[in-house]
């Protein structure tokens, strides 16, 4: 990390980006923001505030703030037990309908892919339609071509074979000249939505929204106003779930009951 | 071994390879009515879940529990980094847990944790670096020294690996170096 920043100075910093669409991070937490700029500052090689609000003008520039400010999923079926019950207790819900999710923010390939896989093996990819959403173009561009993260590939295999599922992981990848990726067939009913779902909220509701883990890098108030907003897109006797140590937030709790507390799974009441 | 005289708002341990026994043992010892809200960053298996908090909370006399998202620090407990998580305090006296990228091949960080309250409580944090086999933290504790908070290690011929506290003491000088009985002496006689 070169730069290191103070508090006025990541206020001054966020301040300028939230004139930009899909830039505005004032709801994030000090020490997120301390790290994350730190991180996007070493990344594009920034080593003076000014020269940062210069390039902001640069579309290309904003671009590459957006890309970079971004946490990744690193692995996929990121805590197995979560994926166990969304396979066990959540798709049986839907009984066999057409039902649509939503992954709010999509930073990486990592959880849609793991979503993908489990409908894949209950004979489910039909039949729902996923909506990922990020503000990076790079990011959805990524995804949809099925880019993951090599290094990580063998956690995502180990991760998988706690779901006591099918030895059939490397099944969903391809390899190409270029690296291995996640098949594209598999990805054909999802859409992506390249803008920030504060900005533009998609016109729909949704059976399954899945927000794991973003909600974490927001200050309190923040977060509150956030999940209210993605609450109003899930249906009533939908499935929202957040990260593992994420709690609902209290003034919601009464709009949504537990299907499973240890994994953070919520139906929203009818 | 002497007793602060200044006044401290949180405490943070570190640790990594067989850090388990000795915070057992300092937990074990403080007194039940401990008046700072504690912080445990140990190095832990990433997809084991359970067992780390259940084992220390047998033998505490203080509770342990492992912190959800943007719950705030309260006196006399102590809140354990969850796997796969770093964890950070604000200066909101909340913590906030990050899935970012890993750092010095750890999530949980312990040089996050230490670095988040350096920064935050600057010289009220208190922060203590066990027995370890990287140099996790050693970064971190030494941000707590630099904001003129009060920094112990482990002495390292007390170690089951001596890796992180010696690492620690390459970058800087602690206020102290203590056996786990002595650093339990001292957190008892703090006073919030």
């Amino acid at each position: 990390m070169g730069v290191t920043l103070s508090i006025n100075e990541i206020k001054n910093v966020t301040t300028e980006m939230a004139r930009y669409k899909s830039l505005d991070y004032t709801g994030y937490s000090y020490s997120f923001l301390k790290r994350r700029l730190g991180h996007v500052f070493g990344k594009l090689k920034i080593r003076r505030l000014p020269q940062f609000s210069e390039r902001l003008a640069d579309e290309t520039f904003r671009e590459s703030v957006k890309y970079y400010m971004a946490v990744n999923v690193t692995e996929m079926f990121r805590d197995p037990g979560f994926w166990r019950a969304l396979r066990n207790d959540v798709f049986p819900l839907f009984n066999g309908n057409n039902w649509s999710a939503w992954l709010p923010d999509t930073p990486s390939g990592e959880e849609v892919y793991s979503l993908l896989v489990l409908l894949k093996e209950e004979d489910l990819l039909e039949r729902v339609d996923v909506l990922c959403q990020h503000p990076s173009k790079e990011k959805c561009r990524e995804i949809s071509e099925g880019v993951i993260d090599i290094g990580n590939v063998d956690v995502s295999y180990s991760n998988y074979k706690r779901l006591e599922e099918n030895d059939c992981f490397d099944d969903y990848f391809t390899e190409a000249v270029d690296g291995r990726f996640f098949r594209k067939d598999l990805l054909k009913k999802c859409r992506f939505r390249n803008s920030w779902f504060g900005d533009e909220e998609p016109d729909e509701n949704f059976d399954l929204i899945l927000f794991r883990n973003s909600g974490i890098n927001y200050t309190a108030r923040k977060k509150e106003e956030t999940f209210g907003t993605i609450l109003e897109r899930l249906k009533p006797g939908g499935v929202i779930a957040l990260g593992v140590r994420e709690a609902v937030p209290l003034s919601f709790r009464d709009q949504l009951d537990v299907l499973n507390e240890k994994e953070s799974i919520f139906f929203r009441k009818s | 071994m002497k007793i602060p005289e200044q006044r401290f708002k949180i405490v943070v341990i570190g640790g990594s390879a067989g850090s388990f026994s000795v915070v057992s043992r300092i937990l074990s010892q403080l007194d039940p009515a401990f008046p700072l809200p504690v912080v445990l960053c140990l190095h832990r298996l990433k997809h084991v879940r359970s067992g780390l908090v259940e084992g220390l909370n047998m033998k505490s006399n203080i509770p342990v529990v492992e912190p959800y998202d943007k719950d705030k620090l309260k006196p006399g407990v102590a809140m354990l980094a969850p796997s796969n998580y770093h964890l950070f305090v604000e200066f909101d006296s909340t913590i906030s847990l990050s899935t970012e990228e890993v750092n010095n091949h750890s999530r949980p960080s312990i040089d996050y944790a230490f670095s988040s309250a350096a920064y935050s409580f600057r010289e009220k944090a208190m922060g203590i670096i066990l027995t370890g086999a990287n140099k996790d933290g050693a970064m971190g504790i030494k941000n707590i020294h630099e904001k003129k908070g009060y920094t112990i290690v482990q002495d390292p011929s007390t170690c089951d690996v001596d890796a992180m506290p010696q690492a620690a003491l390459k970058l800087f000088t602690p206020d102290q170096i203590l056996k786990p009985d002595d650093i339990v002496k001292i957190l008892n006689g703090l006073k919030a």
